[in-house]
């Protein structure tokens, strides 16, 4: 007489898993265990960096590049004549060149370069702010539809500006564990200056957004400081090789509009990969960005969906020319994908997989 | 001659810094908890989950008891739990996972009625029991587990675990369509068995006869 255990017999029968699949499977165990022997420093770059520092500038254009943005916050308007960017070196658009923006005023209509991003700019800013949950659970790998954490790990942004970052599930749990000691608050500032942009003076949100990657506090006493510690590093260099030092070329003025709007560039894109559940922030990015001539737009499709390809490029301090790209979802604004081509590198494309969670939830484990 | 080490002194080892211990564990179960996997979720969801499980016992093998020296059962909650993170984080529109679906294409007779209807029944009768039941029985069915060590994988005394199994089976006999299968698959049972009879009587004849 045959039972119920007998039958259940008969479904245990499926397709097994392919040989490949368990090579792959170790391969995950083994770049976590390498990550886990490995000292803090040197799983950190692991962490999401922030756009700019993946970005090869110039050793010249670096080293002066922040002292001319620094400048830029205290002279907050400078007139500046044809500039490349249609940006000034305060950040301005390049319709405000040559006038100094009331504070207040929105500024925008005048300013406009794109407007398909003003105009999605717009419509975001008629959506609620809130979306479910208090933070963005972000998982960052090369699939366009999987979003299967791989060597990036797992990004959490919480909606108050804190970020926090695991190789897994287990470890992002660790680290908000921790408390303080384990979050980031890198991207507040950047995330600000575009809140600010959907209301706020387009031409100080720009400056703010040239800015908002120095650390909370930065004075110009303070950069000139650094700087004059990078060249004394040039200095040091120069001998140890037995080399005469040359001072660094200062940047041209076409260079420093280059210069700030690579900044703008820069911290916008963190601004909206930090907070892509935040349409204010959504809204302030492609405000700022709309005011931006260099920034090329294209309409795309991703993995099915309609997008806009914005991509930017800042040919006067990069050598090779590198083109920056981040695509974006065609009606939210949300990010989707991140891409740069340099002549000679491989095209490496980020995807971005977002889901809306609460900290407590991340913490407990339930996600 | 040393005897190859348990998976409880593998784990020893590899906190201790021994990577390779670690990856010896996986390499002994991967086939088992592959098709756990599988049998669960399908053999694609499996085949990206698994690393998942590797990384997610890693993590946790601080807290394995060495006093066991098998590991698989240990490595069976594990893959439960990956499971059920993942179901978790499906998107909404995606119907919430259920057993209907579970070991996709088990049956590759899909032509002969009795047994889709067979398979069908007994999904169905499995889609009705509790979680913490439907997955007692199916470790023990399925992976092989004794009913103790279900409830270690699981993590709950083995008391509750044969309360479960238990449950399970009264619950799987009682399900709406499995008395009549029962009975009609028994009845088949019996058939093959007195066909499989009759040919051997029939070649033990001619064995005679020549």
């Amino acid at each position: 007489m045959l039972d119920e255990m007998d039958l259940l017999s008969g479904l245990k029968d499926t397709e097994p898993v392919r040989p490949h699949a368990f090579g792959e499977a170790r391969a995950v165990l083994q770049a976590a265990m390498a990550a886990e022997a490995a000292p803090p420093a040197e799983t950190t770059p692991r962490r999401r960096a922030r756009w700019g520092t993946r970005r090869r500038v110039g050793v010249g254009a670096a080293v002066l590049g922040t002292a001319a943005a620094a400048a830029a916050v205290a002279l907050a308007v400078t007139t500046l004549p044809s500039p490349s960017h249609g940006t000034t070196a305060s950040g301005a658009p390049a319709a405000k060149t040559g006038s100094t923006a009331k504070a207040g005023s929105t500024a925008k209509t005048g300013a406009v370069a794109n407007p398909v991003l003003a105009q999605l700019a717009a419509a975001i800013t008629a959506r609620p702010a809130k979306l479910p949950g208090n933070a963005t659970l972000e998982v960052r790998n090369q699939s366009p539809t999987s979003d299967r954490i791989g060597a990036n790990g797992i990004d959490l942004y919480t909606d108050s500006g804190i970020y926090y970052w695991g190789l897994n599930r287990a470890n992002l749990r660790q680290v908000i564990a921790q408390g303080p000691g384990g979050a980031d608050r890198q991207f507040q500032r950047d995330m600000a200056a575009a809140v600010y942009a959907v209301h706020g003076n387009i031409t100080v949100a720009r400056a703010r957004m040239a800015v908002a990657n120095y650390a909370p506090g930065t004075r110009l006493r303070s950069v000139s400081a650094a700087n004059s510690a990078v060249i004394a590093k040039l200095k040091a260099i120069d001998k140890a090789q037995h080399r005469k030092y040359t001072p660094p070329k200062p940047l041209t003025p076409a260079q420093r509009k280059e210069q700030t709007d690579s900044f703008i560039w820069m911290n916008s894109t963190d601004a909206l990969t930090a907070a892509p559940g935040n349409s204010q922030v959504r809204a302030g990015v492609l405000a700022i960005m709309a005011t931006m001539p260099n920034v090329k737009v294209t309409h795309t499709t991703t993995a099915g969906q309609a997008t806009l390809t914005l991509s930017d490029s800042w040919p006067l301090l990069d050598h090779p020319v590198l083109v920056e790209s981040l695509v974006i979802n065609a009606s939210t604004g949300a990010p989707v994908a991140g891409f740069n081509r340099q002549s000679g590198q491989p095209l490496n494309v980020t995807y971005y997989h977002d889901a809306r969670v609460t900290l407590a939830n991340v913490e407990a484990g339930k996600f | 001659m040393t005897s190859d080490p348990d998976d409880g002194e593998l784990i020893a080892r590899s906190l201790g810094g021994d990577e390779d211990a670690f990856v010896e564990v996986v390499r002994r179960h991967e086939a088992a908890v592959g098709a756990y996997l599988a049998r669960r979720a399908g053999r694609e969801v499996a085949e990206d989950l698994l690393g998942e499980v590797w990384v997610a016992a890693l993590t946790s093998r601080a807290a394995y008891d060495r006093s066991f020296p098998d590991a698989r059962p240990w490595l069976f909650g594990v893959a439960h739990n990956t499971l059920r993170r993942h179901w978790r984080s499906r998107p909404a529109e995606e119907p919430v996972a259920d057993l209907t679906s579970v070991a996709a294409g088990w049956d590759p007779w899909g032509a002969v009625d009795d047994r889709v209807a067979a398979g069908k029944t007994l999904r169905q009768a499995l889609a009705g029991l509790k979680p913490q039941q439907r997955e007692v029985l199916t470790l023990v069915a399925w992976e092989d587990l004794t009913v103790a060590d279900a409830g270690r994988a699981l993590g709950v005394p083995a008391g509750t675990a044969r309360r479960h199994l238990h449950e399970a089976r009264m619950a799987l006999r009682n399900a709406p369509g499995m008395a009549a299968l029962l009975a009609s698959q028994t009845v088949l049972a019996d058939q093959t068995v007195l066909a499989n009879k009759t040919v051997l009587a029939s070649k033990n004849v001619v064995k005679e006869t020549s």
